[in-house]
């Protein structure tokens, strides 16, 4: 008997959500190989609804005790006011290569070999860090409504770091590269992370006030997580969201369409489904500015008196783990790309700044849509970074300077949060103006 | 338990290996607005293995104890095969052998509390929240964690050592008109249940700021001195410079090390840090780190030059200092690294009223709503105040705020002498394995004055 018919005989409804994994990582740091890891584990979380009420246990392996423990917590609980995923129909599986899982430390080696040579062939001076994994396995979420999900993942990682001359080892260009099996990193990504590395040589900042702000894509998530808090069902629900009653009106920039597709094949952590066992769908959140809707979970969705959209994901806002409870969230937000190259949009900045990445987004009252981050990046001067940015805070509000958006690029890439298990793609964004404070 | 990790690392082929296994349980109960949004066990269990070999070395995590012995015989080989590549050799600093069981002993014992006494307790303090009208939605999360770790390493080495802890932490959203402010209620830190019970006061302290909070004006934009309460204080010496005398955030950073050498002034020389995992019953307490190692206090900063720092057995071999005790893993997925524990700024002679006094036009910045480390950190306030004309003034919301280490520092021109030490924190660091988020810390300061600092408020 499968484990959810056991629970299926005690209890009103059960979700079992499973997970194996299988990774290895080789780390480099100032070019010699620091560190070989493996791991090799599973985990998985039941839900349960007993007596009408709700509860939850976690461990390594679905086990008795693991039921007996949901169904001691579900006494205590509140009563579910919603039901477990019904059966449904999953559209295409993730890009999953198997050879991903035969990938030993020694091939991953051969690659971070590689691409350091080749970094250091190109720019002899630089001292390189890197760290390369190969992940694989398989996640799955079985319910006693007849959901039943399942699919293989895989996902080369490589992580590079160039540091600037000027800041030791810890500051420079990043760049994370992902693919779903072994492959060649491509010359043009190399390109652009020395091209940063360049442009970053020396310290340059601009005087504090308001200028125009170019967003790498990376830095995307400045609008998209702010977004997430404002678009989550729960938000939504008790009335907390200055987006609750703005459906169907213009909230951003007519240059703006986000669109949710977590099945995206481009994306490293694609899915098709979420951690709720809900199938995902694309849908459009953001058409030219207008919000067209939300992001829902079971329990939200039924709050809403909506269908759930498939946007439950077991993490927090830093890192994505088994244990932490289903909330809703972006699963694949894609920025539409604009016309304009970037090099265009960098062009027009007389000053300002390119923000590559953020810090303490957390700390800011993300409700109201506001933001105080400190940046790394590029002060711009003329259409040209000149120097990397120190002591920089840029502040403001996302309904604000998200809609005097000045221009979006055609390009696009991925916007991988690693800690997250989430990817989307996203151009680059040039704010009208933000404020920009110097310390 | 013990003999099988010994067993584990018998006879084999590296310079040095250990092995933990850790079996935890842990409860968590969340209180949404009133409802009980989730309630959850857990039972987790799994191993970590680290092998060194020829200067090179290889890690892994593992679930099952039948495969402790299979698993550390791999990452031997694996860190066998790792030395072709290795760059400088890793060493390791000595560090006693140590045979001993510590056991955690409290006053009230989380784990003899029922499920239903502790939801009771945060629907208690939810109604305290959920009557006043400009509440709109609460988040109460209870959660605590028992860890029974066992430790065996080549030198023979072999303890085995617990963790328990309880916290609550409150999140309260209010709203008026178009304004919605958070406040925060934080208990707990430590493995005394009791210090969860009869904290109604604290609470409504918390919905009293948030109510004025809601009337509050965005902080504006600019560089201010600025008077830090203890909380704030704890939050920016954990992020300014706790993490930057992590050792391996500094090992391989030659700008660091060189402004960071043992006696390099660093601050004014009013300033003392230090951090201690002996305080008594704190969320940074512990007896022995996850490498074995008897944990000690620390001196960082002593009358504003570089004191010391917290190592790793790597770090201590590669600075060439003594052990502290300070590697610490959140789980057994994770390698141990240099976390901090309980962190303090020690209290100085100056009061709350001198400071104020001091400031022409500036702020009062209250608690902390979260932040990162590094050269420059930053971090945000719950809540702040206006200081104008050596006043105290309205309350505003908002600020953010960010610095460099090194000026910053330089820049602590009074330090009170009401030292206070936060209960609940959680540390996030980032490493190899990812954000190793569920590090339990303690810091704790006086007020302090900052005589610059960049407020990242929304307007300019």
């Amino acid at each position: 008997m499968t484990f959810i018919n056991q629970a299926r005989a005690v209890v009103d409804q059960a979700e079992l959500y499973a997970t194996r994994r299988r990774v290895i990582q080789v780390r480099f740091a100032e070019g010699a190989l620091d560190l070989v890891a493996h791991r090799d584990t599973s985990a998985c979380a039941l839900r349960v609804i007993a007596d009408g009420k709700l509860g939850a246990s976690f461990a390594e392996a679905p086990s008795k005790r693991l039921l007996d423990d949901a169904r001691e917590t579900a006494a205590f609980g509140q009563p579910a006011q919603f039901s477990f995923a019904p059966e449904q129909t999953y559209e295409a599986p993730p890009p999953f290569d198997p050879a991903t899982g035969e990938l030993t430390a020694g091939d991953l080696i051969d690659v971070a070999v590689d691409v350091r040579d080749r970094i250091a062939s190109a720019a002899p001076d630089a001292v390189v860090s890197l760290v390369c994994e190969a992940e694989s396995g398989r996640r799955s979420v079985e319910t006693t409504g007849g959901a039943a999900a399942d699919e293989p993942f895989s996902r080369v990682t490589l992580g590079v770091r160039v540091p600037f001359a000027s800041r030791g080892t810890g500051v420079g260009a990043t760049a994370r590269w992902f693919s779903p099996g072994p492959a060649v990193v491509a010359d043009a990504w190399l390109d652009g992370l020395l091209e940063r590395r360049d442009w970053g040589q020396a310290a340059s900042v601009p005087e504090s006030g308001r200028w125009p702000v170019l967003l790498m894509p990376y830095a995307s998530s400045l609008l998209t997580l702010t977004l997430a808090t404002c678009l989550s069902s729960d938000s939504v629900a008790k009335g907390a969201s200055p987006l609750a009653a703005e459906l169907g009106e213009r909230i951003l920039s007519e240059r703006l369409t986000i669109r949710e597709d977590p099945a995206h094949q481009e994306s490293p952590y694609a899915r098709s489904f979420d951690d709720e066992g809900v199938a995902v769908r694309p849908r459009t959140i953001i058409d030219r500015g207008t919000l067209t809707g939300f992001l829902t979970d079971l329990r939200g969705a039924a709050e809403l008196g909506q269908a759930p959209t498939g946007n439950a994901a077991r993490r927090t806002m830093f890192s994505e783990k088994i244990e932490d409870a289903p909330t809703p969230g972006w699963l694949g937000a894609i920025i539409e790309p604009g016309e304009p190259s970037w090099r265009t949009l960098l062009g027009e900045i007389e000053e300002g700044i390119l923000v590559t990445r953020m810090s303490g987004l957390h700390s800011s009252n993300l409700l109201q849509g506001q933001y105080a981050v400190h940046v790394d990046g590029f002060h711009v001067r003329g259409g040209k970074p000149i120097g990397h940015l120190e002591r920089t805070m840029l502040a403001g509000n996302v309904f604000e300077d998200f809609v005097t958006l000045r221009g979006i690029s055609c390009e696009c890439e991925p916007t991988a949060r690693k800690e997250m298990e989430v990817a989307g793609l996203a151009p680059y964004m040039l704010l009208d103006s933000a404020q920009v404070t110097v310390g | 338990m013990k003999e099988k990790l010994r067993a584990a690392l018998e006879g084999l082929d590296v310079d040095y290996a250990d092995i933990r296994f850790d079996e935890e349980c842990k409860t968590q109960i969340t209180l949404n607005t009133g409802r009980v949004e989730s309630i959850a066990t857990f039972s987790p269990r799994g191993g970590h293995v680290r092998a060194y070999a020829k200067g090179a070395k290889a890690i892994a995590s593992f679930s099952r104890i039948e495969d402790a012995r299979r698993v550390a015989e791999e990452t031997a080989a694996a860190a066998r095969a790792a030395a072709v590549h290795a760059g400088q050799a890793i060493g390791l600093a000595d560090a006693p052998v140590v045979e001993e069981d510590f056991v955690v002993s409290t006053p009230s014992d989380p784990r003899a509390v029922s499920l239903g006494e502790k939801t009771d307790l945060l629907r208690h303090y939810d109604g305290i929240a959920t009557a006043i009208p400009d509440v709109l939605m609460t988040q109460f999360m209870y959660d605590d964690s028992y860890a029974h770790r066992v430790f065996a390493n080549t030198d023979g080495t072999l303890v085995s050592y617990e963790h328990l802890i309880s916290n609550i932490l409150g999140i309260l959203v209010g709203r008026r008109g178009d304004a919605v402010r958070r406040a925060y209620f934080a208990v707990g830190g430590s493995a005394n249940y009791g210090r969860l019970r009869d904290r109604e006061e604290l609470l409504r302290q918390s919905l009293t700021d948030l109510e004025e909070l809601l009337s509050a004006r965005p902080a504006a934009a600019g560089i201010h001195p600025i008077v830090l309460d203890p909380f704030g204080a704890g939050i920016f010496i954990h992020e300014a410079f706790g993490h930057t005398s992590e050792a391996d955030m500094t090992r391989r950073e030659p700008m660091l090390r060189e402004r960071l050498v043992l006696g390099t002034e660093i601050a004014s020389p009013i300033l003392h840090v230090s951090d201690d995992p002996t305080i008594l019953d704190r969320g940074g307490t512990y007896p022995i780190d996850d490498e074995g190692v008897i944990g000690r206090r620390v001196s960082l900063i002593r009358e504003g030059l570089v004191a010391g720092r917290m190592h790793s057995r790597e770090t201590a071999a590669a600075f060439g200092e003594s052990v502290t005790g300070h590697c610490r893993a959140s789980d057994a997925g994770y390698e141990p690294v240099i976390r901090m524990s309980n962190t303090v700024i020690e209290s100085g002679e100056n009061t709350l009223d001198e400071m104020i006094a001091s400031i022409d036009d500036g702020y009062y910045i209250a608690g902390g709503a979260g932040g990162q480390g590094g050269i420059d950190f930053t971090f945000g306030a719950r809540w702040a105040r206006r200081i104008q004309g050596g006043k105290l003034g309205e309350m505003v919301s908002d600020a953010n705020l960010s610095g460099n280490l090194f000026t910053t520092l330089k820049g602590i021109s009074m330090v009170g002498g009401d030292q206070q030490l936060f209960e609940y924190c959680d540390c996030g660091k980032g490493s190899f394995d990812g954000v190793q988020m569920t590090t339990r810390i303690c810091a704790g300061a006086p007020h302090i004055k900052i005589d610059a600092v960049t407020v990242g408020g929304v307007s300019g």
